[in-house]
C-alpha cells in the first residue's frame, strides 16, 4: 500500500512539474508520515551513502564540462568532424553526431556535449539549409553519446550503486555508442535525402587541411588521451582523472582556444557549481528513497512479480526495459539510474544477465530517457541551445528514438557480446 | 523572471544578494579545491612519491557543503530539473501563475519537512557530545558535514518561501509566456 501510494505521489508531483529531488522528497515525507518509519535515519543515510570519493567524479566531470563549454574546446573538434564528412549530402549534420561522440570522450556529460556541439553546429547547419527541426533533433538525439562514450558520469554512478568495476562499466557502453552513431547517421541520411542542402566547399588540399585543423584540435584531442589513458593505464582513478581534466582544461580554454577569460571564469564556476548542487541534491534524496526500497525488499517483490508473469529471459528483459523506459519518461537519467539499478539488477541477474551488461542496457535506456518527454531535460535544453521550437523537434526526435535509440537498446539487451566484448577483451 | 530579488522588499533583497554572494564565493572555492586536490594527489604521487594525508576526509566535507550550498542556489534560480512539458501546454498567464504558486507551495512544504528532519539530526549529533562520531584519521566530527544538510535545506526553505511570496505578489501578466518562447510561437 505504502509503495503504491509512494509511486502515485511521485508520478503526480513529477507530472505537475515539481522538481525531481523534491518529488522524491515528497515520497520521503509520505513514507515518514504514513509508513511508520523512523525518519531520523533518513538524513544520516543520505550522508553515509554520499560520503564516497568515487562519487566526486560526477561533480568534477560537470565542472570539466562547463569549463570546456566556455573554453570553446569543442570548436576545433567540430571543425575536424566537418572536414571528414561535411562534403557528403547530410554530412554536416552527421558531423554533429561524430563531434558529439568525440566530445563525449572528454566531457562525461550529455548536457555539456549538447551545449558545446549544439551551439557551434546549429548556425552552420542553418547556413547550409538544413531543416531546423530535424537538425536540432539530431543534435539532441546524439548528445547522450556523452554518457555512452567513456568517461561517463552515469556509469560511475551505476558502478557505485551496483558495486561494479567503473572501468568495465565505462567500456560496456562503447560498442552500443558506436552502433548508435551509425544508426543516427543512417536516420539522418534518410531524413535529409530530399532536402536542398548546400555542401561544404572542397578544401584546396585535404591532407594539408587535415593537418591544419588536426593541429588546432590537438590540445582538445589530447584530453581523452590523458583521461582515458590515465584511467586505463592504471595511473589515475576516474575521480583523479576528472580532477586532472579540469586543471588541464583551464589553461587550454584560457590560452589556446581563448573562450575562457579571467572575467568569465568565475561565472563559469558559479554555473558549474549550481549544476553540481542540483545533481548532487538529486542523488542525495534518491539514494535515501532507494535505500528505503531495498529495506522494504521491493526489488525482491518486483522480481517475484515479474517471474510470476513469465520466466522466459527474453520476456523478462523486455519487461525490465519497458519499466526503465517508463521510469526514463518520468525522470532524468541520474534519478532514474539510482532508482532502477537496485530495483532491477536482482531481476536481470536472475534472468542470467551480467551486471556489466546491465550497465550498458541501463546506460542506453537512460540516455534515451533524457530525450523522451515529458521529462526530457536534454530535449528542452536542446530547444534553447538551437533556438528551435520543441514542436518542430518532437516528430524527428521520435523518429530517431524509434529507428536509432530503440534498435540500439534491443541489440544491447539481447546481444550480450555488444556490451561485454570490450570489457572482456581489455580485462580478460 | 530570472532575478526575483528585484521583486522583494529592499531589506530582504539586500539580504538575499548578500547570501547569494557568499554562496557564490564558497561555490567557486569548493570547485577549485575539489579539482586542485585531485590534481595535486596525482602530482604528489608521481612527482614526489608521496600522498596527501587523509585528504578524503576534509575534501569530502568541503564537497558536501558545496553540494548543499549550490543546491540552495539552484532553488533560488529555479534551476532544479523538472518535467517542463506543462510549460508548453499551459499558456494562459493566470493558469501559469496558479501552477507556479502550487508547485512552489508544494516544494516549500516538502523542504520544510526535510529541514525539520535535518534539525532533528543536528540536535542528536550535538547531543552525542563528547562521544561524537568522527572521521578515522583526522577525527573530524560528523556533524561538520551533516551541518551542510541542515544549512542547505534551511536555505532552500528560505528561498522557496521568498519565491512563493514573490509569485503571490506578482500580477498574472508577469507569468505570460515570453514572446520568443515555443508556446508563443504556437508550439
Amino acid at each position: 500500500m505504502i509503495i503504491l501510494g509512494s509511486l502515485f505521489i511521485l508520478c503526480v508531483l513529477l507530472l505537475i512539474g515539481v522538481s525531481v529531488p523534491l518529488s522524491f522528497g515528497g515520497v520521503l515525507v509520505f513514507i515518514g508520515v504514513f509508513g511508520g518509519h523512523d525518519v531520523t535515519g533518513f538524513m544520516p543515510t543520505g550522508h553515509w551513502k554520499m560520503n564516497s570519493i568515487v562519487l566526486l567524479a560526477i561533480p568534477l566531470f560537470i565542472l570539466a564540462g562547463a569549463i570546456m563549454e566556455r573554453g570553446r574546446i569543442a570548436a576545433p573538434l567540430v571543425s575536424v568532424a566537418e572536414l571528414l564528412v561535411g562534403r557528403l549530402h547530410g554530412g554536416l549534420s552527421a558531423a554533429a553526431v561524430f563531434a558529439s561522440g568525440i566530445f563525449g570522450s572528454i566531457s562525461g556529460s550529455a548536457a555539456a556535449t549538447l551545449t558545446c556541439i549544439g551551439s557551434i553546429m546549429m548556425p552552420h547547419l542553418k547556413a547550409a539549409n538544413y531543416p531546423r527541426g530535424p537538425a536540432a533533433a539530431l543534435i539532441v538525439a546524439a548528445c547522450p553519446l556523452g554518457l555512452l562514450i567513456p568517461p561517463s558520469s552515469s556509469q560511475i554512478l551505476y558502478a557505485w550503486v551496483a558495486q561494479q568495476s567503473v572501468l568495465k562499466c565505462f567500456l560496456s557502453t562503447v560498442v552500443p555508442g558506436l552502433i548508435l552513431i551509425t544508426l543516427l547517421c543512417i536516420v539522418n541520411y534518410v531524413l535529409m535525402r530530399k532536402a536542398d542542402l548546400k555542401l561544404l566547399e572542397r578544401p584546396a588540399s585535404y591532407p594539408q587541411e587535415f593537418v591544419r585543423r588536426g593541429g588546432r584540435a590537438f590540445p582538445a584531442l589530447l584530453m581523452p588521451i590523458i583521461i582515458l589513458g590515465g584511467i586505463y593505464g592504471g595511473i589515475m582513478t576516474p575521480t583523479e582523472a576528472a580532477g586532472v581534466a579540469v586543471i588541464y582544461a583551464i589553461p587550454v580554454g584560457l590560452f589556446i582556444y581563448r573562450g575562457l577569460t579571467p572575467q568569465n571564469i568565475w561565472p563559469t564556476l558559479r554555473y558549474a557549481g549550481t549544476t553540481i548542487g542540483v545533481v548532487m541534491l538529486m542523488v542525495f534524496v534518491v539514494v535515501i528513497v532507494s535505500r528505503f526500497l531495498v529495506f522494504e525488499d521491493i526489488p525482491g517483490m518486483a522480481k517475484d512479480l515479474i517471474f510470476s508473469i513469465s520466466d522466459n529471459p527474453i520476456v523478462i528483459l523486455l519487461m525490465v526495459n519497458l519499466v526503465m523506459i517508463l521510469i526514463g519518461m518520468l525522470m532524468d537519467d541520474i534519478s532514474g539510474l539510482l532508482l532502477s539499478a537496485p530495483l532491477l539488477l536482482p531481476i536481470v541477474q536472475s534472468a542470467g544477465m551480467d551486471p556489466v551488461h546491465f550497465a550498458a542496457v541501463l546506460g542506453v535506456n537512460l540516455g534515451m530517457a533524457n530525450i523522451t518527454p515529458p521529462t526530457a531535460p536534454l530535449l528542452y535544453l536542446g530547444a534553447k541551445v538551437t533556438d528551435t521550437p520543441v514542436s518542430e523537434m518532437l516528430k524527428p526526435t521520435f523518429i530517431m528514438i524509434a529507428f536509432a535509440w530503440l534498435p540500439t537498446l534491443l541489440i544491447t539487451t539481447f546481444v550480450p557480446q555488444v556490451a561485454l566484448w570490450l570489457p572482456n577483451f581489455v580485462f580478460g | 523572471m530570472k532575478d526575483l530579488s528585484q521583486d522583494l522588499p529592499p531589506g530582504l533583497a539586500k539580504l538575499v544578494r548578500t547570501l547569494l554572494r557568499l554562496q557564490t564565493i564558497y561555490i567557486c572555492f569548493g570547485c577549485i579545491a575539489m579539482a586542485l586536490t585531485f590534481f595535486l594527489v596525482v602530482v604528489f604521487r608521481y612527482g614526489f612519491n608521496a600522498d596527501l594525508f587523509a585528504y578524503e576526509e576534509w575534501l569530502l566535507i568541503i564537497c558536501f557543503w558545496l553540494y548543499f550550498i549550490a543546491a540552495a542556489m539552484g532553488t533560488w534560480e529555479g534551476a532544479h530539473v523538472n518535467a517542463d512539458l506543462l510549460d508548453f501546454v499551459i499558456v494562459a498567464p493566470a493558469k501559469r501563475r496558479a501552477r507556479a504558486i502550487l508547485i512552489t507551495g508544494i516544494e516549500l512544504l516538502v523542504t520544510l519537512v526535510l529541514f525539520y528532519w535535518a534539525t532533528v539530526m543536528m540536535i542528536e549529533e550535538i547531543g552525542d557530545y563528547p562521544r561524537y562520531q568522527t572521521t578515522i584519521a583526522l577525527q573530524i566530527p560528523f556533524f561538520v558535514p551533516r551541518a551542510a544538510i541542515f544549512v542547505g535545506f534551511g536555505l532552500m526553505g528560505f528561498y522557496s518561501a521568498l519565491r512563493l511570496f514573490v509569485f503571490l505578489k506578482l500580477p498574472a501578466a508577469r507569468f505570460a509566456v515570453p514572446a520568443d518562447s515555443d508556446s508563443a510561437r504556437g508550439a
